[in-house]
């Protein structure tokens, strides 16, 4: 009696919704990336998408795979590409906007913990002595949480180990063996991860873990630490990060004395009946950022990151 | 008070059929319920057999989804590699929408992490050398007033013991009622003395709950329980015991009211066809007893009417062979008898009826009055012959007493009639007259009688029997023979006197005409003389009179014309009529004809048309009618006048000879009409009124009455 009842009011709700409000125009677009889009990191890119460009419609972000056979004129929609890869697939008439977004891979820092109060960037050191003092209060948990089961994130370590761990002249002295090495001050972004593994200060669980599993967990505050891709805007006001992430503090991942973040870009593409409020693109050289290639990353994917991952359970270091 | 035949048998039919009825719906009715309780009481039992089933069942499914919750990868991983928020979150995840209650994983380290707690707490690490930790189990928990089953199981990654996890679920009211819902009854659950969960709403839980804190010792496994308005039966049964081995108790409630409104649709459908049944048991008793009984029975007593209004004749066509039938042939015997007795009672009545006729022929022929009388003093019966006699004093005659039957009689007759009647039983025969009037200007009617006794058919006296002989006329004749008498030896001395006087009186009268001659008429002798000559001639026709009065005469009959006869005599007194202005009205038909001699008849008119002129001083009139009687040899004359009309004396006397009114009449008028109409063998009658009138009225026989 009461399903009875209910069903024709929510069909009149429906009805008086459908009428009172005039149907909101939707702007689909489509994302073409390495990266894999989690809920939170598309929830992320969508309100920055709708800042940067002012669209007030409702942006539908739709992850594109190359492979599949979408009819992208039919549908009218925006393209963002990963700068680097290939544009060959799109339909005729679409070509560059004068826009893009920046996403931006840092080290996200839970700040909902009492005790740990971080106002500025940590070196590596830093960061290892963070780690600790959390496993200490917490042994039965882990601080720190990575998705080490995916190989961009194998990359993105890969990448800024190799631009970080570059001798210079504010360099720790050299060490003989990597084993008589504290594991923050391990070159070799394997090495260092394993090394973390073992000393508990990184979750095991993260070699199986994707981005979404990782943004989970750190979410369910069961860990502090987890790298992130996040818009680049955000960096610049972490109040944005809230409604995603909580509260907490974005840091350049601290290897050494690393400041930089690793970034791709998001180039728009459109076709040119589509009036965009874009403004020229003004392209500023920026130190903080590590800019990703696409190409040579997909080529290290492809052909190191197996080897790497493997290394990673293997260990034996 | 009539009730047909048909209201008795279909009454009859009716109150048979519907007691059978009766019966059989209350006898159906009652195994129904009784087999129904049974049935009934048989569910109890089942459902209590089978709550040990449903029971394990329920722990069956606890169990096993606690071990496909400790088979899931996330829950592995995440209680191994410390994701306690994830697994906290995992957890409350899988058994959202389940109905369990919570989800537990105790690890190895002593971490409890609950689905339904945020925070996980520490406990005491799990003991690895205590291999139970690798076994499953259920356990009941009775914690604050609530019970919970709880299954829980060791979980173990890549062979690894890495904790236990429990699965829990809250016997509450809502896992009751969807226990209930399966079970088709309801549950409830109590532990000590307390009823911890129930399907039942709340009434029916305060109810329970009472008659488990009452008789929570109960010994019967069954029994009813009034809770409203409704009543459960109530089995009880020991579940389990929890952890602290308190005894867990289920009752299972099953409402009454289905068996009941069960049974009151079996009884309401008994009774439906019971009313059914008895409708078309009225309508078949109707159209049998119409058909088989009362149609039957209406041809009986159609034909029995047909019968009773005489038609002896009937037969009914149609005869089975049942009691109707014979009962039909009984009839149809019965109506051939009754045919053959009414022939035979028709044959005796008409011998009875001939013979009643004949007998009422014989009396009604006589001339003789025959009256019965019964001893009781009263008429009878009476004949025709006794009817007329009395005609002109009684009206009737049956039924009238002795005392009003003599009351007219005249005295002496009366005395005579009881003389006669004292000496009934006398030898010898009593007879005796009897007189009474006729009426007014009839006379006297004088009758013999003699009485006889009435016997019935064992000789005893029954009645007496009257019978009367008219003798008036006897007594008239006797009267006119000795008046004939005295009148023929009057004529005769006054023949013998005219012989002897008409000699002289011729000798006077020849000698006075002489004298006439022989006078003058001048001579004062001559008138003597011419007196003596005219009373001579007078007393000569006085002479002549009486000498044809006197004289036997013959007779000339023949038959003639009534109006040749009457006609001179009209024209004859047509004279004298005139002068004393009397009017003479004729009235008879002019083909009248009559058998007489015309000489004499024309004599009588002459002499009576004289007389009634002679009535009338002052004018008037005569009526003189002849007609012939219907069915009669008479043909009746009548000579009716307006005169003076004459007393009673002068009409008894008026036929006498030299009676007469008149200073010079003779006597000898109405006396030679007698003598006529008695020589044309008729009579004469006279009626009159002094001041009215007189009607002279003779009768004349036809030709071949003579």
């Amino acid at each position: 009696m009461r399903k009875n009842l209910l069903l024709p009011i929510f069909a009149l709700l429906l009805l008086i919704q459908l009428i009172a409000s005039p149907v909101a125009a939707a702007t689909r677009v489509f994302l073409c990336s390495r990266l894999e889009f989690t809920p939170a990191l598309l929830d992320m890119l969508r309100r920055s998408f709708s800042r940067k460009l002012g669209i007030n419609d409702t942006i539908i972000l739709q992850p594109l795979d190359r492979s599949s056979n979408v009819d992208l004129d039919a549908s009218g929609s925006l393209v963002l590409i990963e700068h680097g890869m290939d544009t060959s697939f799109l339909p005729e008439g679409y070509s560059r906007a004068n826009n893009h977004i920046d996403l931006v891979w840092a080290l996200v820092a839970s700040m909902r913990i009492p005790g740990l109060p971080i106002t500025q960037p940590v070196d590596g050191e830093r960061f290892a002595a963070l780690l600790r003092d959390l496993k200490q209060q917490s042994p039965e948990r882990y601080p720190w949480f990575e998705s080490l089961n995916s190989r961009v994130t194998l990359r993105n370590f890969d990448v800024l180990f190799s631009a970080s761990a570059r001798p210079d002249n504010n360099a720790a002295p050299a060490v003989a063996s990597a084993a008589e090495q504290a594991f923050w001050q391990q070159s070799d972004a394997i090495i260092y991860l394993y090394r973390a593994i073992e000393e508990h200060l990184l979750n095991p669980f993260s070699i199986e873990a994707d981005l979404g599993l990782a943004m989970n967990v750190f979410e369910a505050d069961d860990a502090m630490f987890v790298s992130q891709w996040i818009p680049a805007e955000f960096l610049d006001d972490e109040r944005l990060c809230r409604e995603n992430l909580g509260k907490v503090r974005l840091l350049p991942f601290p290897v050494f004395s690393n400041q930089k973040y690793l970034r791709i870009r998001l180039c728009l593409y459109s076709q040119p009946t589509q009036n965009l409020n874009t403004a020229e693109e003004v392209h500023e050289p920026d130190d903080r950022f590590i800019d990703l290639d696409y190409v040579a990353d997909m080529e290290w994917i492809e052909k190191k990151s197996a080897d790497r991952y493997d290394a990673l359970i293997i260990g034996g270091f | 008070m009539y009730i047909s035949l048909r209201t008795k048998v279909i009454s009859l039919l009716f109150v048979l059929i519907s007691s059978l009825a009766f019966i059989f719906n209350e006898s159906s009715t009652g195994l129904i319920q009784e087999k129904t309780r049974e049935i009934f009481q048989q569910r109890i039992e089942l459902l209590l057999a089978s709550i040990r089933s449903y029971w394990d069942s329920e722990k069956n499914m606890l169990l096993n989804n606690a071990i496909l919750y400790a088979e899931s990868e996330k829950i592995i991983n995440y209680s191994t590699y410390g994701l306690n928020n994830m697994l906290q979150r995992e957890m409350e995840r899988l058994i959202a929408k389940t109905g369990f209650y919570d989800l537990e994983m105790t690890l190895v380290n002593g971490q409890i992490v609950s689905s339904n707690q945020y925070a996980s707490r520490r406990g005491l690490p799990i003991d690895l050398h205590d291999t139970r930790q690798n076994l499953s189990w259920i356990t009941l928990q009775f914690i604050d007033d609530e019970l919970f089953i709880r299954a829980e199981v060791p979980v173990h990654k890549l062979g690894e013991f890495i904790g236990r996890l429990a699965l829990r679920r809250k016997l509450d009211d809502i896992r009751l009622k969807r226990m209930a819902r399966n079970l088709q009854a309801e549950v409830s659950l109590a532990v000590k003395e307390k009823l911890v969960a129930s399907s039942l709403v709340e009434g029916g839980r305060q109810a329970m709950a009472n008659e488990h804190f009452q008789n929570n010792d109960r010994k019967e496994d069954i029994f009813n329980l009034k809770i409203g308005s409704t009543v459960f039966s109530i089995g009880r049964v020991i579940l389990e015991k929890t952890v602290e081995s308190d005894p867990v108790l289920l009752y299972l409630a099953v409402s009454q009211d289905k068996m009941l409104s069960l049974l009151e649709e079996a009884r309401s459908q008994n009774f439906s066809l019971t009313i059914w049944v008895l409708v078309a048991t009225l309508i078949f008793s109707i159209i049998f007893s119409e058909k088989v009984l009362i149609s039957r029975i209406r041809q009986i007593r159609d034909g029995a009417n047909i019968i009773a209004e005489g038609d002896l004749s009937f037969q009914i066509s149609s005869v089975s062979g049942d009691e109707l039938g014979n009962l039909a042939r009984s009839f149809n015997r019965m109506a051939s008898n009754l045919k053959q007795n009414q022939d035979r009672l028709q044959h005796y009545i008409e011998r009875i009826e001939t013979l009643a006729n004949y007998i009422q022929n014989i009396l009604g022929s006589l001339r003789t009055s025959v009256i019965t009388w019964s001893m009781s003093g009263y008429i009878e019966t009476a004949n025709n012959a006794a009817i007329e006699e009395f005609s002109d004093i009684f009206s009737a005659l049956e039924g009238l007493s002795l005392h009003s039957f003599v009351k007219k009689f005249k005295k002496q007759s009366r005395r005579e009639f009881f003389k006669a009647l004292r000496h009934l039983g006398d030898s010898g025969d009593w007879q005796f007259d009897i007189e009474f009037e006729q009426g007014e200007h009839a006379g006297t009617k004088v009758l013999q009688g003699n009485f006889s006794r009435l016997l019935d058919n064992d000789k005893k006296p029954y009645g007496f029997i009257l019978t009367l002989n008219n003798i008036t006329q006897r007594k008239i004749i006797e009267q006119q023979l000795y008046h004939a008498d005295k009148l023929s030896s009057l004529g005769q001395l006054a023949a013998s006197v005219a012989h002897e006087i008409k000699n002289p009186l011729a000798s006077i009268k020849t000698l006075g005409q002489l004298l006439q001659e022989e006078t003058e008429d001048d001579d004062s002798r001559r008138e003597y003389i011419d007196v003596i000559v005219s009373e001579v001639n007078r007393l000569n026709g006085v002479v002549e009179q009486l000498l044809r009065y006197a004289r036997p005469e013959g007779s000339s009959f023949c038959e003639v014309v009534f109006e040749e006869v009457i006609r001179p005599v009209l024209a004859l007194v047509h004279h004298e009529s005139d002068r004393h202005q009397v009017e003479l009205k004729p009235e008879y038909r002019g083909d009248l004809k009559v058998y007489v001699d015309p000489e004499k008849i024309k004599q009588v008119f002459l002499n009576l048309i004289f007389n009634a002129i002679q009535s009338m001083e002052k004018g008037g009139k005569i009526f003189i009618r002849a007609f012939r009687e219907p069915d009669s040899p008479w043909t009746v004359f009548e000579i009716e006048d307006t005169g003076c009309g004459m007393s009673a004396e002068v009409t008894r006397r008026i036929f006498e000879p030299f009676y007469t009114t008149r200073q010079r009449g003779t006597g000898l008028g109405l006396a030679i009409v007698k003598k006529i109409i008695d020589l044309h063998g008729g009579k004469i009658e006279v009626s009159s009124e002094a001041g009215k009138g007189t009607k002279f009225k003779f009768y004349l026989p036809g030709r071949q009455e003579r």
